[in-house]
Formats: C-alpha cells, sequence, structure tokens
C-alpha cells in the first residue's frame, strides 16, 4: 500500500463518522450526508498533497465538506433551509421559569428541536458542542468574525431553550 | 460583571472557565443555578448529536475510491504511435478493454452521486431532446426523470438518467455502441445492477432495490425506440 493510500485510509477511518454527523445535522438527510461525505472524502485524495499538517487533517475535511453542501444547495436551490431571523433578547429570562431539577430531555425531543432550529444557529452549535471548535476556529471556518460566532452561539442555545419549552409546562413564578 | 452579561457570555460558551464568569457565579446563586441547568442541557444535547455513523461507512468510502483508482489510462507509446502511425479506430480496434462494463457503470454511477438527489423533473420531449443525438427515442415514461444528461462513458456519449421509483431513485445509463450479449447482473456495497442489449448498444439499470430494476427494466424495453437516422 502506498503512503498515501494508508494516510487516506487512516483519515477516513479516524473522520468519516464525525464528518457524517456534521452532515447530518447540517443537511437533515442520512442520504444525502452520505454521499456529502463520499464526495468530501473524493476530493480529499485528490487534494491530499496540499495537507501539510496533520493536525489540521479534522478542519480540512470539515471546510470540504461544507464546500460540498454549498455547491449541492447552489444546484438544487428548492430544498435550501430557509433561515428564520431571531432578535428578541426577552428570552433569556424566560429561561428561568423553568423549575430546577428537571429530568434529562428525551433524546428525540431534543433531535427534533435541534432539526428546527434555523441552520445559521444549528451550525456553530454543531461545531463546538459536537466539534468542540473555539469560536475563533468557528469563525475561520465559516468565514465569519468569532464575535458573530458568539452572538449566533448564544441565540443558538436560547432557541433551543424556546423551542423546548413548548413541550414542557412553564412554572408561573417569575425570577428576578 | 452584572447577571445579564454573565448569562449572555455563558449562553456563548457554557464549559469556558474564564476568571470574570467563575468569580460571578461563586457569588451569585441564581446564576450559579443557572449555569448548572445549562450545562446539564449542554450534556443533554451533546448526547443527542452523538448520532450513530451508518454501519460499513469507512469501507465504503475506502472501496470507491479503491474503484476510482483502477481507471485506466492508455500507456504513452499507444498515444503516440496512435498520433503517427494509427487512426483512432484501429486503436480501439486492438487495445483491448481493461475495464469490464460492468465496473465502468459502477465508477460512473459511484463518481456521481450528487444525481441521486436532483429535482430537476425533466419532460420526456427535453429528455428525447439528449436521446435524439444517440439515436434513441421514448415514447412515455410513468416516472419522474429528476436528471437526465449526456455523460461521457469510456470514449462515446451514453446518456444517464436518474428516475424516480416508488421505494428510492433509480439510474439508467444507455450506452450505444456497448455491444453486449444476453443478461449481465452485478453489485457493489450499495447498488444492484442489470446491463441489456439495447437495438443500438446496451442499457444499465442502477438501484439500491432490486425490485424497481425489474420493474423498470420491462417498462423501458417497451417505451425505447431506436428510429434509423
Amino acid at each position: 500500500m502506498s503512503s498515501a493510500q494508508s494516510t487516506f485510509e487512516a483519515l477516513v477511518n479516524a473522520y468519516s463518522a464525525d464528518l457524517y454527523r456534521y452532515a447530518y445535522w447540517l443537511c437533515q438527510q442520512s442520504n444525502l450526508a452520505e454521499d456529502m461525505v463520499q464526495e468530501t472524502f473524493m476530493r480529499a485524495w485528490k487534494a491530499l498533497d496540499s495537507l501539510q499538517d496533520p493536525n489540521a487533517a479534522k478542519s480540512w475535511l470539515f471546510t470540504i465538506l461544507r464546500r460540498e453542501l454549498a455547491r449541492y444547495y447552489s444546484k438544487n436551490s428548492k430544498e435550501q433551509n430557509r433561515l428564520i431571523s431571531y432578535d428578541s433578547e426577552e428570552e433569556l429570562d424566560g429561561w428561568l421559569d423553568v423549575e430546577p431539577g428537571n429530568q434529562p430531555l428525551e433524546i428525540w425531543t431534543l433531535h427534533q428541536a435541534l432539526n428546527k432550529l434555523p441552520l445559521e444557529y444549528r451550525e456553530p452549535l454543531v461545531l463546538q458542542v459536537l466539534g468542540g471548535y473555539s469560536c475563533d476556529e468557528i469563525g475561520t471556518m465559516l468565514q465569519t468574525s468569532s464575535g458573530a460566532v458568539m452572538t449566533r452561539l448564544s441565540r443558538a442555545r436560547q432557541k433551543m431553550r424556546k423551542l423546548l419549552a413548548h413541550d414542557k409546562p412553564l412554572s408561573s413564578k417569575k425570577v428576578k | 460583571m452584572d447577571c445579564l452579561s454573565y448569562r449572555r457570555e455563558v449562553l456563548q460558551d457554557p464549559q469556558s472557565q474564564a476568571a470574570q464568569l467563575v468569580g460571578h457565579r461563586n457569588g451569585c446563586a441564581v446564576c450559579a443555578r443557572f449555569t448548572q441547568e445549562l450545562q446539564q442541557f449542554e450534556q443533554s444535547m451533546r448526547d443527542a448529536m452523538q448520532i450513530d455513523a451508518p454501519e460499513g461507512l469507512a469501507s465504503r468510502i475506502i472501496l470507491h475510491q479503491q474503484l476510482a483508482q483502477r481507471q485506466p489510462r492508455k500507456p504513452v507509446w499507444l498515444a503516440l504511435a496512435a498520433s503517427v502511425l494509427l487512426t483512432v479506430m484501429l486503436v480501439f480496434a486492438f487495445y483491448p478493454a481493461q475495464v469490464s462494463l460492468q465496473q465502468v457503470v459502477l465508477n460512473h454511477v459511484n463518481g456521481e452521486l450528487k444525481h441521486l438527489h436532483d429535482q430537476h423533473n425533466v419532460s420526456v420531449s427535453k429528455l428525447n431532446q439528449i436521446l435524439l443525438t444517440q439515436g434513441t427515442q421514448i415514447k412515455q415514461l410513468t416516472r419522474t426523470v429528476n436528471y437526465a444528461g449526456a455523460c461521457p462513458i469510456r470514449d462515446y456519449k451514453g446518456t444517464h438518467m436518474v428516475l424516480q421509483g416508488k421505494r428510492g431513485v433509480i439510474t439508467v445509463l444507455l450506452m450505444p455502441k456497448e455491444y453486449t450479449q444476453g443478461r449481465q447482473s452485478f453489485r457493489d456495497e450499495r447498488f444492484q445492477g442489470v446491463i441489456v442489449p439495447t437495438n443500438n448498444g446496451s442499457m444499465a439499470i442502477v438501484a439500491e432495490d432490486p425490485q424497481e430494476i425489474n420493474e423498470l427494466e420491462q417498462e423501458l424495453k417497451q417505451q425505447l425506440e431506436f428510429p434509423a437516422l
């Protein structure tokens, strides 16, 4: 086996599952996610020479995947997620209306809420929570400022909480 | 730091151990409770996001890459000989095929997976415009055509179509001048396929569900026409 081939296989074994998860949370379809991961690795194979730093391999692959998805959506525009803008800051207080000592949330309920979250919030959230990337790193990958990323993350969590609160009775006592 | 600023910051990164944040929550019971709930929520979200990747994903990716690697390249001396001494026809007459047609078909489908998700809703008349250039026509179809295009296959142009089936999509490759004998079945890890002869070459039908293939094969055999040019 050539060293390029063994490098390639090592990348696939190390990162294909993570890439799949990321693709899935972005496009919300398991077949499309798998196809996008396939395309990503084919491009990675052709561009393997350009990967200089092994520590950067995961972000490099994630970046290729984002580009593949963007390319897919530009050709299939009616499948594009519609972004909902979300501005209210009042929701912050609403957080504390929920009773303490909650039962752990059902996985299924969380999946539903994640799938309803607009893409501009879901993407940085997945990168931070699942990928463990810092705000600076996410900013580089999404080609935006880390400040913008921080705002989106904060709103993502508030929105998630709001989506989940619809399923749970709220206590009427408002905490100051 | 006031409570509102604290909560805004911790919502950006619940795991942050920045001194300012730690200091505030150590002195504020309400924000401490807020943080505890938030971190429990983070763990739930992390658990929920850790969905299973499909079984065999890594193997399929490596297989796909290896199949793509085995596309034949003409040796340099043959290309030189052709340009100096031989016509293109003579080269193909004497140069043995190194890749089976089945592999060509699978490589083509696996190399253009994107089309499995297209939804262009191509009309029969538009499809026939493409088919006409290859001496083929189709009378009618009960299925929606999600994608249709002329595609290079080996050294000629064929037609690549993706049709909507009942349980998934079906790829059809029409390959004029690819003369085969009898019906061939084949598969890879994901797809099953058949190649059947047509009046002017061959046709490959590829899908994940074999029943879809059989049903479509019957329909296409009845609906494809090969008008004399």
